[in-house]
């Protein structure tokens, strides 16, 4: 016999768990025999999937992806530029206008698009990834230390900011209203921000206890160590990426105190070289980094090969032997390698261009200088 | 090993770290890779970067303490081809809260510095070209606990 009434926050609770794999067997069937007899349990639970697979799979994008992934980001980033309100209801159409908003770049009409995506509950669990990230990195890039990081963050659309400590207001509201406990001037402040009648407040209690369970969801995730070592990674890399491309056109001496950029990930390069924003990791994930020097072996276009070789032996053969063996010697015990060396550079600073870089056999790190032969600073 | 000096009081860990200088020729792109035979447990990892031999120069190892840091001397060549002597300073920052051991690596004439932590045993290189000719030097830098 079926019934029909809302759930419960219990019995979302335990739809939660559910997915989450954390009930026992007797719960588990208990719960699975209720769903048989009751339709609002099953759409709840379907409801409640579907967020939680589409906040993962921001949190969590695959370095390769799909063709289709990339399909649908180069599409809604063109769409974007073309016809930002043709922009199809898609998670890759959120989240290149988030990153626009982040970097401040968002046109009024990509800016209103944005508006209507987060307007919609079905990508509720997109702009909370937004949220979580956004939190993410103003931690790890402690603002009042980085008075320009935190102006650019500061210049976030405010409606972008506004709607999400909305959702959150409403969240909380909502739940003291559940209990009666709300105030007459809070009650007419959760009909002004959800322009429901109090008395539907049960339907918003469900609604707001399902953001609630995708928001959980989305800080377990932000918070996993897999999660930051994908980030810290990804956009250490992406950093040193950009720290490179610019000093390589820009070849000025750097000084402790880095110029503001247009770009946000360039303004985070002054920081202690840690992203942890998604953002960052969804950009450095096409990063490649290939090992560079600054003096390639000659060619047989070069107009007098037998010449650089004499010097190439010269230098090898006589000067080499003089600059290295000094009167150090040389150990015979053979280097004691960790299977895994994987480190963190936390910081690089340099007046030449450096990339980094890990090995395949045992993730060494490698900071390659390409300075490393320059003359003595000021001589 | 050049100097040491005590930049905090009271420290507490000890870290053995040790310095590989490394020659890196690039030569015939045909031939075979030639790794010195007491860098073998590192061939693998040196093949990935685009040499062909790889001779080892040069070591240290030192002993330094949390809070102290050494200067250990390596040979840098100029682009005028005269022999410099520069100083690879190592201090050493204690662990992260994950366990890994943090120094800072730095050569103070090139204004490069640079904070790394890395696994106790774990290895870490700083490389760059030297002269004109095609060929690297590679720091291999390794700490552990003693």
């Amino acid at each position: 016999m079926s019934t029909k009434r809302a759930p419960d926050s219990d019995e979302l609770a335990l739809l939660s768990a559910f997915l989450d794999g954390e009930l026992s067997s007797v719960d588990e069937s208990a719960l699975l025999h209720k769903l048989s007899q009751r339709p609002d349990l099953q759409d709840a639970l379907d409801a409640l999937a579907d967020q939680i697979v589409a906040t993962q799979r921001l949190l969590h994008p695959s370095h390769t992806g799909t063709s289709t992934d990339l399909d649908g980001a180069i599409a809604a980033r063109v769409m974007a530029d073309i016809d930002p309100a043709a922009l199809p209801d898609a998670a890759a159409s959120i989240e290149h206008l988030t990153h626009l908003a982040v970097d401040g770049a968002c046109t009024p009409a990509q800016a209103q698009r944005l508006d209507q995506f987060l307007d919609a509950p079905d990508h509720a669990a997109t702009a909370f990834a937004f949220a979580a990230a956004v939190d993410v990195t103003r931690a790890a890039v402690h603002l009042d230390g980085v008075p320009e990081i935190a102006r650019s963050l500061q210049t976030l659309p405010e409606h972008v900011l506004a709607k999400v400590e909305r959702t959150e207001r409403a969240w909380a509201l909502s739940a003291g209203a559940v209990d009666a406990q709300l105030s007459a001037a809070e009650e007419n402040e959760l009909v002004g921000l959800c322009g429901a009648d109090v008395a539907h407040l049960d339907e918003l209690q469900i609604q707001s206890q399902l953001t609630a369970h995708v928001a959980e969801a989305l800080r377990a995730a932000a918070d996993s160590a897999a999660f930051l070592r994908l980030a810290d990674k990804a956009g250490a890399a992406a950093l040193q990426a950009i720290a490179a491309t610019q000093r390589q056109q820009a070849p000025a001496k750097q000084t402790t105190t880095p110029s503001v950029s247009p770009s946000f990930f360039a303004r985070l390069r002054s920081a202690l070289g840690h992203a942890l924003a998604p953002l960052a990791a969804v950009t450095a994930a096409a990063a490649v980094f290939v090992l560079i020097s600054q003096s390639d072996p000659p060619t047989s276009k070069d107009p007098d090969p037998g010449a650089f070789a004499e010097l190439q032996r010269h230098f090898l053969d006589v000067v080499a032997p003089v600059v290295l063996a000094e009167n150090h010697s040389v150990p015979t015990t053979e280097l004691a390698l960790l299977g895994d060396n994987t480190a963190e550079v936390e910081a690089i600073d340099a007046t030449s261009t450096t990339m980094v870089f890990s090995t395949d056999a045992s993730n060494i790190t490698v900071i390659w200088v390409a300075g490393l032969d320059d003359e003595e600073q000021g001589t | 090993m050049l100097s040491s000096s005590a930049l905090a009081a009271a420290p507490t860990e000890r870290y053995v770290v040790e310095l590989r200088v490394i020659e890196g020729e690039k030569g015939d792109e045909n031939a075979p890779t030639v790794v010195d035979k007491r860098l073998s447990s590192l061939a693998k990892d040196l093949k990935n970067l685009p040499f062909k031999s790889f001779q080892l120069k040069d070591a240290h190892t030192s002993l330094v303490a949390e809070g102290e840091r050494v200067s250990l001397e390596i040979p840098v060549l100029s682009k005028k081809g005269k022999d410099k002597k520069r100083f690879l300073v190592v201090a050493a920052h204690g662990r992260q809260a994950g366990g890994k051991l943090r120094f800072s690596l730095g050569i103070e004439a090139l204004k490069f510095d640079t904070l790394v932590a890395v696994p106790d045993g774990g290895t870490i290189i700083v490389g760059g070209p030297r002269g004109e000719g095609g060929s690297a030097v590679l720091f291999a830098f390794t700490a552990k606990v003693k």
